[in-house]
């Protein structure tokens, strides 16, 4: 018992910092101290999480791997970057900090369970209480009249969300079929050609499929990022991808290859659905976080391309994809956080013009994370494109093409970025940017200088871990 | 001296990252620019002197990934040398040509030593992937000097370029990623043609290879982005630069067309012929139909690249170092004939005098001139005059109607060039006028002296500076 | 040896060319001169000792075939050589004298350099030293113009004659696979496009000797001093025309268009020659259409020589050069005024000058005569005799003019300039020593002078001018607007393929339609994105209908 305790340490830690920020809340103590707890607990918390790597967190339900290790050090350090850039935000704005920080965790926690669940159930519930998190920290920050409506637009999806995800477990305990990934295996294996149990497991995948914003279920994503703060985009572009992509595959190789053949179809049309969305998405969008997250929903579209085959192979190259796009997204969203005229966070794209003769460096790496988000070399884009284009050559030439003439269309939309920052002339005068965002922009520019040069780390040795799963 | 290849390939980097720390509002980043590109051009005789002892190539490779396979090797022969020491030689003289305030900016002289090494990669690399990695690395500096440091504004134009180059980098790409379908991880050029790939796919990888070059030299109807922006660009070393572009093209047909099946490359040489020819027919007309030196000598780049383009398609490799011979001189005179040109424009708009005889005024700088468009025009002050002899009439043995159409847009640009020559020297019996037009300065006069020098001595010995 | 006089000529060239002070200058063309007299004696000694030798340098090797320098030492070459020597000596010589040159050494230099030139182009064996001489030649006479507006038309027609010898040769090079110029032979077994390479060819000569049509370059020329006109006609383009005849004719005469197209353009360039002649005020105008219609001359006899050199041309050349020289003499006496009705009449002025002015136009006029006579017994062909009387026709008449006409004229003031009698005694020499060499046993100069005299006398055209004093034929441009018209016709479809390519077809057309594609896709967009309800609608009918796709695709699969 007390080794099942300590084993849920890393969760726990979590839980006391939920409820810490929300004493903090109730005592209003001040955004400088609530942050430095935050990344403190969120830091225990992740060093606990390594040191029992291989330990499940909830026994029967959840197994610790290498693989599982490796999604929840990248969660971890999603949200650490998240609290990072998100104290500037709430220190400039003087907003109370406390409740998005419980948010964080609340997320990390959902997070770290979803990727070790070894239970539909569990997964299930998490995603459930993932959206749900997702859904507060949303409606807790700026509420105009248009954002209400996206709001409510991101409420009802998720609720049937909710209700295709309440029904998909319904049918399957209906079906007496038990929740355990590896018995559910085999129940699915058995009534695979039992029509209820196929949509059952295809409502399931419509919650990863809202959690992570792709199309057809893009709507509420989009609307409301562009609506919403930028610590909450920042969140969502990184926090919530890692954790549904990691339980996704795991849901996908221990459950689902009975229904594979049934299910590639769905994956391929969602996948190439984001992909054409996304790129067009961007274009039409004059909000520059719009721009972005349906960006998002391109590149995760076109992960989930190369990802639904759940080969080795695949899996691997979606994995390089997945890290360079949260490189590439971390550090827009951090040359974001470092764009503001007279206190206030930018949100339309002319609001930029001539960015980059005011805050030159700022510019130059935003345009160095957008070139390498459009893969273009030698920036590390390329290698996360070239790793999963090359997949997709393997397999289909025609979603190939298709893949690049979106990716075409896209690099209108994010020229058009680069077009005003550079190109625009403006008298704005930008507020001097934090040194913290030079700090970590400098960090995440010599990650990518690294693994560009020597890519060893991240494709030989961070995929011997993913390679874990397939064990 | 692998070890040198390795060298020449870090040093513009290097460079980069002085200029990216070098102190604000002098002339610092331009000495580290300028000494980086003059121990390039050394660097480059040095693999030249060696290259003719030792009589064979040197090769650095470069394990970037194990699985997949990527490794990247760097190479060097007598063709890639002599193209990257016109590119180096254009780009000393493009910097010559800035004036004190673009010499003084940093994030210029950054993005053309960034533009500079990633051309010098394309010359030097030997596989598929590095060859990719450089050709789509070089549109995003161009991109951002011509937005940052040109007249350009208009929106499309500047979206026009790059997506047209981006297309282009999307079609080398996918025939990199169907050869990789068949052969996992790199692939060396000269091992293309030897790969077992069945016929559909190797006309996908012949074709998307084919267009990624055709857009990056300017065949009609594909030509527009490259006229629109040479149209507004009045700093030198970007016009230059620009101008550059249409050698990653050319030097790709080079490369993959030593290798390319000729069965399946064939296919496709009739129709880059017929466009190739008629927009040598077209610019040439448009060349002739404009008012301004520097459209003429736009006409006169495109219509040598095109000529180069059909030497190389439709020619053995055996004309393959007088073509390389002819781009040398041809990427220094277009440099040297920018700078002087767009010279003459600056003095004469801050004298206020005409455009007609303006060269009567600058008396140095006119010589000068002078013997550049001469020499473009085609007389035998340099070695392209007898290689393009050798290259037109190879071509009329291929096809007498190409080289008749050839030979017709040539003579035709180059009385263009002349004609232009003739206005800018002309006052038209008018009195000499009391304009206080800068001359070049004595700097710039030497300069260009050493250039002459080197150009007027290669016609006797193309290669006179192998020792 | 030719190959070690054309080392010194370059020599010389070089080192007279360097810009100095007016003193030095003075010696530096006096030595430049002097060495190149004494060249002279030494390629005159060379040639009589029967030299044959052979400089070959290998220069650089092409795919196309070896590039070699060759000067080949032989007696044909030293025969063709000879007389551009000799003028090249005699205009020298008349630098000297003369003093027009603010820097007589440069001139004397490119005089020296411009020889060297044709001798490689005469000597070569190469398509590309014959081609690099060529264009050397017009290099070099760009800066013995000097006038920029003079040179326009010139550089432009020769440029353009270039362009067109450089795709002759370039296509004989592709069929012969050699740079051999000897084995053009081997052409006519190939037989491919040889009306092509005739007419092209010949066009370029005529372009380069300035014949009918192609004449407007060369008669742009009459504002440069006489001098240099003098150098222009008779030591640049043209000679490289000629030379390019003796060593072509083989192959160009394979097509039936060539005798015809040399017949006519000779025929057109002699009678426009003869009306400029007639018509035309100015003297250097003058001179320029005689030289013309000597050209023409010229060409005819060497095609009926068979292209064959012979003493005879050295002789007619240099006949000529004197002719010009007498002009010259009378150009400068009148102190460099133009225009032939503005000259003085010379029968009110010195019976001295008279005589010698007559004496100097007369004596080279025999001498071509005579010349002309022996080449008529060798070809028998009746119409030289025409174009010989067209020719003295129109000289007698300025003679007339000049010499015999009184008129009111002598109410001008003239300052008139007294000729050097080291001039006088060159022409005179010159005449006697040619007279010597080639006409010494020939037809009778009394007859010729009397006639000749007597054309002057009663010149049957002298009423023609008249024409002088009316503006329009003075300056009646028709070539000129006729090539105006060629090239604005030409920027206009390059202006009108712009506007229809570039701006409407691919801008407005091609590019505004994927434009337009771009935006409406994107208004579609925007309007599934706004109409919230409708959007979820079809969310969610797009997300069900995907999925029960894909179980039925996946049911297909396991069939």
């Amino acid at each position: 018992m007390i080794e099942n305790l300590i084993y849920l340490s890393p969760l726990l830690t979590l839980l006391f910092g939920i409820l810490g920020m929300l004493f903090f809340n109730k005592e209003q103590v001040n955004n400088s101290r609530c942050f430095r707890l935050a990344r403190l607990v969120l830091l225990v918390s992740f060093f606990l999480v390594i040191v029992f790597y291989n330990k499940a967190l909830l026994p029967m339900i959840t197994q610790g791997s290498q693989f599982t290790l490796l999604f929840e050090c990248l969660l971890y350090l999603c949200a650490f970057v998240v609290l990072y850039l998100s104290k500037k935000w709430f220190m400039s704005m003087n907003e109370p900090g406390n409740i998005f920080c419980c948010g964080i965790f609340t997320a990390v926690l959902c997070g770290c369970l979803l990727i070790e669940s070894h239970n539909l159930l569990l997964t299930v519930v998490m995603c459930i209480l993932f959206m749900l998190n997702n859904y507060v920290l949303l409606v807790n920050f700026r509420k105009n009249k248009e954002y209400v409506l996206s709001l409510k637009t991101y409420l009802s999806i998720m609720l049937m969300c909710w209700m295709v995800l309440a029904g998909a477990l319904s049918v399957l305990y209906y079906y007496q079929i038990d929740f355990a990934y590896d018995m559910l295996r085999v129940d699915i294996d058995i009534s695979q050609d039992n029509p209820l149990v196929y949509t059952a497991m295809a409502g399931v995948i419509v919650g990863f499929v809202f959690l992570l914003g792709l199309a057809p279920l893009h709507f509420g994503f989009t609307e409301a990022l562009s609506e919403t703060i930028l610590p909450v985009i920042t969140y969502f572009i990184l926090v919530p991808v890692v954790a549904c992509v990691g339980s996704f595959i795991q849901l996908n190789l221990y459950v689902l290859p009975p229904l594979h053949d049934k299910l590639i179809f769905f994956y391929e049309s969602v996948a190439l659905l984001s992909v054409g969305i996304g790129a067009i998405g961007a274009c039409s969008a004059r909000n520059i976080r719009k721009i972005f997250a349906y960006g998002a929903v391109n590149h995760l579209g076109l992960l989930m391309l190369v990802l639904y085959h759940f080969t080795m192979k695949t899996v691997d190259s979606s994995f390089v994809y997945l890290f360079v796009y949260l490189l590439a997204m971390g550090g827009i969203c951090t040359a974001l956080f470092g764009l503001k005229i007279k206190g206030e966070y930018l949100e339309m794209l002319n609001e930029f013009c001539g960015a980059a003769y005011k805050r030159p460096y700022v510019a130059a790496m935003l345009t160095v994370f957008i070139f390498s988000l459009l893969g273009v070399p030698p920036f590390l884009g390329f290698l996360g494109t070239f790793s999963v284009l090359s997949r997709l050559a393997v397999y289909n030439l025609y979603e190939l093409v298709y893949v690049l003439i979106m990716m075409f269309v896209l690099a209108y939309a994010y020229i058009q970025v680069i077009r005003t920052f550079y190109f625009e002339e403006s008298k704005a005068v930008f507020d001097r940017a934090d040194k913290g965002i030079y700090t970590a922009m400098l960090f995440n520019a010599v990650l990518m200088l690294v693994i560009m040069v020597n890519p060893e780390y991240l494709v030989e040795d961070f995929v011997l871990m993913i390679e874990t799963v397939f064990e | 001296m692998a070890s040198l290849l390795f060298v020449f390939l870090v040093l513009p980097l290097l460079g980069c990252v002085f200029v990216l720390f070098s102190e604000k509002d002098g002339y610092n980043a331009f000495n580290v620019t300028f000494f980086t590109l003059c121990t390039c051009i050394l660097a480059i005789l040095k693999l030249f002197s060696e290259s003719q002892i030792v009589g064979t190539d040197f090769v650095y490779s470069y394990q970037w990934l194990q699985h997949p396979n990527v490794v990247f090797t760097f190479g060097v022969d007598s063709l890639s040398l002599l193209l990257l020491l016109g590119v180096y030689m254009s780009a000393i003289i493009g910097l010559v040509g800035l004036s004190a305030p673009q010499r003084k900016s940093k994030s210029l002289l950054l993005l053309v030593l960034y533009f500079i090494w990633n051309m010098s990669g394309l010359l030097v690399v030997r596989d598929i992937i590095s060859f990719y990695l450089f050709f789509a690395g070089m549109q995003l500096p161009l991109f951002m000097l011509i937005g940052s440091y040109t007249n350009i504004k208009k929106s499309s134009t500047l979206s026009l370029f790059f997506l047209f180059n981006f297309v282009g980098s999307l079609l080398l790409l996918v025939s990199i990623l169907v050869v990789y379908r068949y052969n996992h991880g790199s692939v060396l050029l000269s091992q293309i043609g030897i790969l077992d790939i069945p016929a559909v796919p190797q006309f996908i990888v012949l074709a998307g290879v084919c267009a990624a070059f055709v857009l990056r030299i300017p065949i009609w109807p594909l030509h527009n982005w490259i006229s629109f922006i040479s149209s507004g660009i009045k700093n030198p070393l970007i016009y230059i630069l620009t101008n550059m572009l249409p050698l990653s093209g050319l030097y790709g047909f080079i490369r993959f067309g030593q290798v390319i099946v000729p069965t399946e490359i064939n296919a496709f040489v009739p129709i880059i012929e017929v466009f190739g020819v008629l927009t040598m027919m077209f610019i040439a007309l448009i060349g002739l139909s404009h008012k301004n030196f520097l459209q003429k000598l736009f006409s006169f780049s495109t219509i040598s690249y095109l000529l180069f383009l059909l030497s190389k398609l439709l020619l053995d490799d055996k004309y393959q170092m007088n073509m390389a011979y002819s781009l040398f001189i041809f990427l220094i005179v277009n440099a040297s004939l920018t700078v002087l040109d767009l010279f003459a424009e600056n003095a004469r708009e801050e004298a206020g005098c005409d455009y007609r005889g303006v060269l009567v005024y600058m008396p140095r700088l006119s010589k000068f001139f002078a013997f550049f468009v001469l020499m473009a025009a085609g007389l035998p002050m340099s070695s392209m005059f007898w290689n393009n002899f050798t290259l037109i009439s190879a071509l009329f043995r291929e096809s007498f109607v190409t080289g008749l159409w050839v030979m017709a847009s040539i003579s035709l640009v180059g009385l263009a060039l002349i004609y232009e020559l003739y206005i800018m020297r002309d006052l038209q019996n008018k009195p000499l006028q009391e304009y206080a037009v800068t001359d070049i300065s004595d700097r710039k006069l030497v300069f260009f002296g050493c250039i002459t020098l080197v150009l007027f001595l290669s016609f006797f010995n193309p290669l006179w500076f192998v020792f | 040896m030719i190959a070690y006089t054309t080392f010194l000529l370059f020599f010389v060239g070089i080192f007279g060319s360097f810009k100095t002070g007016v003193k030095v200058d003075k010696i530096l063309s006096f030595v430049t001169f002097t060495s190149l007299f004494l060249i002279f004696g030494n390629f005159c000694e060379s040639w009589l000792t029967g030299d044959e030798q052979t400089f070959s340098f290998m220069w650089n090797s092409s795919p196309g075939g070896d590039i070699k320098i060759d000067i080949i030492s032989n007696p044909y070459n030293y025969g063709i050589i000879f007389p551009f020597f000799m003028i090249t000596l005699l205009n020298a010589a008349d630098n000297q004298i003369f003093r027009y040159e603010e820097r007589r050494s440069i001139f004397n230099s490119l005089a020296v350099l411009n020889l060297a030139t044709l001798i490689m182009m005469i000597t070569s064996n190469n398509f590309v030293q014959l081609l690099s001489m060529v264009f050397v030649v017009d290099i070099l006479a760009l800066f013995v113009i000097k006038d920029v507006n003079s040179y326009k038309r010139y550089f432009l027609l020769n440029m353009t004659a270039d362009m067109i010898l450089f795709m002759v040769l370039a296509v004989i090079n592709s069929l012969v696979d050699s740079l051999d110029i000897r084995q053009i032979l081997e052409y006519k077994q190939i037989g491919y496009h040889t009306d092509f390479v005739a007419v092209f060819g010949l066009t370029a000569v005529f372009m380069k000797l300035g014949f009918f049509a192609f004449h407007i370059g060369v008669t742009s020329l009459n504002q440069i001093r006489l001098h240099r006109l003098q150098h222009i006609l008779f030591l640049s383009a043209p000679v490289t025309a000629v030379v390019l005849l003796l060593k072509f004719h083989a192959l160009w005469s394979m097509s039936v268009y060539y005798t015809v197209y040399i017949d006519v353009m000779c025929i057109a360039t002699m009678a426009l020659s003869f009306y400029g002649c007639l018509v035309l005020d100015n003297l250097k105008s003058k001179i320029i259409y005689w030289q013309l219609m000597f050209w023409a001359l010229f060409v005819e006899l060497l095609k009926f020589n068979g292209f064959v050199w012979s003493n005879l041309f050295t002789s007619l050349l240099l006949d000529m050069y004197l002719i010009v020289c007498g002009f010259y003499w009378m150009y400068h006496y009148f102190n460099r005024r133009p225009l032939v009705s503005q000259m003085m009449c010379l029968t009110s002025q010195n019976p001295f000058r008279q005589d010698c002015a007559f004496v100097l136009i007369l004596l080279p006029i025999v001498l071509m005569a005579n010349t002309l006579a022996i080449m008529y017994n060798n070809t028998n062909r009746y119409y030289i005799w025409s174009f010989a009387i067209l020719f003295v026709l129109s000289v007698a008449l300025l003679i007339n003019q000049v010499i015999f006409t009184s008129t009111n004229r002598k109410k001008l003031k003239m300052n008139l300039i007294p000729v050097h009698w080291l001039y006088l005694a060159e022409q005179t020499g010159i005449a006697v020593i040619l007279w010597y060499y080639f006409h010494s046993n020939e037809i009778s100069v009394l007859g010729v002078s009397l006639a000749f005299i007597i054309l002057c006398c009663i010149n049957p055209l002298q009423k023609m001018s008249i024409l002088y004093s009316n503006k329009w034929v003075q300056t009646l441009d028709f070539f000129g607007i006729l090539y105006r018209t060629l090239i604005k016709s030409l920027r206009l479809s390059g202006k009108i393929l712009w506007l229809l390519v570039d701006r409407l077809l691919m801008e407005k057309v091609i590019l505004g339609l994927i434009k337009l594609l771009g935006k409406s896709n994107i208004r579609l967009f925007r309007q599934v994105h706004q109409s919230r309800l409708g959007g979820g609608g079809v969310v969610l009918i797009v997300l069900i209908l995907i999925i029960w796709l894909s179980y039925r695709q996946g049911v297909h699969i396991n069939g």
